[in-house]
């Protein structure tokens, strides 16, 4: 079988970039911001990207090609090829497990992208249309291809299966095509076309004027629909406060952030830097893959949601809403404002976020499909094949049960707690088991950037810790929640419209601060965001109220049982692939 | 927009815009493609 290679180096830039650029640049990061200090969280942000971002980047990239130099394009091979003992090919398993069940939900919220995008150019979310079949508001459009509905267990949609289906058949044919002429295709159309999108987005977005400030002249589109200046919602993100640095909840935010945006700790990052030479600059090509990624998070995603929202919306608003929300639940009717150029901007925005996911979803599938090329001799259109029927038995209970219990828990194991686990692993192996020297060596062959040394100790030291603090933070999370009072008064401040307490912070930060503020911290409770909080169900608590919620939440409960019985499933059945395959080597007389 | 909010977005923006560019300059004007046989 003839080996593959990516056809250019710009085009390898552009799937790497691809990769990483996905749904939570536009809908995270702002988010984030906005939650964490505003301007002052880029501070943490480029710290984090200085010490743990680019070091693992490169880490990844140098491992990839090392394990490819063998034959090797997915982690099991290339674990092995660096540390001596068989243990590393089974923990190298995370890099295709993680891949398939993320890939498993993620692509389903990609089929969302796709129906949202196709809705809006034929002229969808429009109140006022003359054709009922175009007034569906953003919620209803959203149920109706979810079929999600309070206190169900199931929540099946036919044509939001159709959908979600062919969104699969899509990523199985590209990947089917191969690397030069599938995923490397697919990028260098689906990143431009996705940063035109995004820049004409944000420009439109900014000469957003409203009524009330038309008289103080300016340039712009005045609107008579606008509440604020959308440079009220740039303000928002961008304002610094700087009492948030001494918060490490906030640094914390920041490296979490970084790490999930770079798509580090996936083993995808691996399998593509496994096609490039051993003679080839891994060092330049990594640095412009990740900060084409921050160009399209920073700048680009920084730009879009909020000052959109808060021009419409107002501020206080916006601030209840999550990044999530307001861009599947809320766009959609904003851009309703913009007139005739509404279908074109929904197309727009979510035509933006579908390319943003499947060059993210082909990086998923990629490392299956090898593994199943390498180990077993597949065909490409075979393993693509085996990809999705892989992911069918998954994918099938994520698009029909709630959203609480196979799509949320594969967003937590996989897509959140694996990535962290698996990165610390990779880190280890690299800088302490293949070693650190090695390692160097291995990241300045043939490298067109001179990689400052001060990297060769912060890869050693400084990402461990980084890495290893955040596997704690996430898997000790405590709920951490306390009341909200009056700054003046002390009492505690409660909602206007349900009358419940405020509460605030959340997770580690009371916790952390206690010892500085003199405030008690509060009793010890886990938080459903955090491993042991899941692992008990923290996060889905029997309510006392109506029977019907209560039975839900005991559903959701056996629903997430079953997922996880799934999960350990996959990993197990992965690992027997594994040994299976190096059985086959070692009858082959191969090096193990 | 404040005048911190100006100075914290644009200098942002500048890291980022000075280092993607620097790297895709590197990148393009590069002799060492990826391309060609083993």
């Amino acid at each position: 079988m003839a080996k593959e290679r990516w056809a250019s180096r710009l085009g390898l830039v552009l799937a790497m970039a691809g990769n990483a650029v996905g749904l939570g640049n536009f809908l995270r990061f702002p988010a984030q911001a906005v939650q964490n200090g505003g301007g002052a969280f880029l501070i943490p942000y480029f710290v984090a990207l200085a010490v743990m971002g680019l070091p693992l980047i490169w880490v990844e990239w140098a491992m990839g090609r090392y394990g490819g130099k063998f034959g090797h394009h997915s982690t099991p091979g290339i674990f092995q090829s660096m540390g001596r003992s068989p243990v590393w090919k089974y923990l190298g398993v995370f890099g295709l497990w993680t891949n398939l069940i993320i890939a498993s939900y993620y692509l389903y919220i990609e089929s969302w992208t796709m129906a949202y995008a196709g809705y809006s150019l034929i002229g969808g979310f429009n109140a006022n249309s003359s054709v009922e079949f175009l007034k569906q508001s953003p919620p209803d459009f959203f149920a109706r291809l979810t079929g999600e509905a309070p206190n169900q267990i199931f929540a099946i949609s036919a044509w939001g299966l159709g959908i979600f289906f062919l969104c699969m058949a899509i990523n199985v044919f590209i990947l089917s095509r191969g690397l030069a002429k599938g995923i490397e295709l697919v990028s260098k159309i689906g990143m431009p076309v996705l940063i035109i999108f995004a820049i004409i987005l944000a420009i439109r977005g900014l000469m957003i004027v409203p009524e009330s400030e038309a008289a103080a002249g300016g340039w712009g589109i005045v609107d008579k629909q606008a509440v604020a200046s959308p440079f009220e919602g740039l303000n928002f993100v961008w304002n610094p406060k700087f009492d948030s640095l001494t918060n490490p909840a906030v640094w914390l935010a920041a490296a979490g952030q970084i790490f999930f945006t770079l798509s580090i700790g996936m083993g995808s990052i691996h399998c593509y830097a496994s096609y490039v030479r051993e003679k080839d600059d891994i060092a330049l090509t990594g640095a412009t893959a990740a900060w084409t990624n921050e160009f399209c998070e920073v700048i680009l995603g920084g730009t879009i949601l909020i000052p959109i929202a808060v021009a419409y919306l107002g501020l206080a608003e916006v601030q209840q809403k999550s990044g999530f929300g307001l861009g599947f639940m809320v766009f959609p009717t904003l851009f309703q404002k913009w007139g005739m150029l509404a279908p074109a901007a929904g197309f727009m925005w979510f035509g933006l976020l579908f390319f943003a996911a499947i060059t993210s979803s082909l990086a998923m599938g990629q490392p299956i499909m090898a593994f199943l090329q390498t180990e077993f001799g597949f065909s490409r259109g075979k393993s693509a094949l085996a990809f999705g029927a892989m992911l069918f038995p998954l994918a099938f209970p994520v698009a029909c049960l709630s959203q609480k219990t196979f799509f949320d828990e594969f967003d937590y194991w996989a897509g959140t707690f694996a990535l962290v686990l698996f990165a610390v692993i990779e880190t280890i192996l690299f800088a302490w088991v293949f070693g650190m020297d090695r390692g160097w060596e291995e990241m300045l062959k043939g490298a067109e950037l001179k990689i400052p040394r001060a990297f060769y100790y912060i890869i050693k030291y400084v990402t461990p810790v980084f890495l290893l603090v955040i596997l704690v933070a996430y898997t000790f999370q405590p709920e951490g929640r306390v009341p909200v009072r009056d700054s003046v008064t002390r009492a505690v401040l409660k909602d206007p419209v349900t009358g419940e307490e405020r509460m605030a912070n959340k997770g580690w930060e009371p916790y952390i601060l206690a010892p500085f503020s003199g405030e008690p911290a509060p009793a010890w409770k886990w938080s459903g965001d955090g491993m042991i909080g899941k692992l008990v169900f923290a996060d889905v608590p029997i309510p006392d109220g109506p029977p019907a919620a209560a039975e839900f939440a005991r559903h959701v409960r056996l629903g997430r049982t079953g997922d996880r019985l799934v999960m350990v499933g996959a990993f197990i059945a992965f690992s027997l692939l594994v040994a299976l395959a190096w059985r086959k080597r070692r009858a082959q007389g191969e090096p193990a | 927009m404040t005048v911190l909010a100006w100075i914290f977005m644009l200098s942002a923006w500048g890291v980022i815009f000075v280092a993607t560019g620097y790297c895709f300059y590197r990148l393009l004007t590069s002799e060492r493609q990826f391309d060609g046989s083993d």
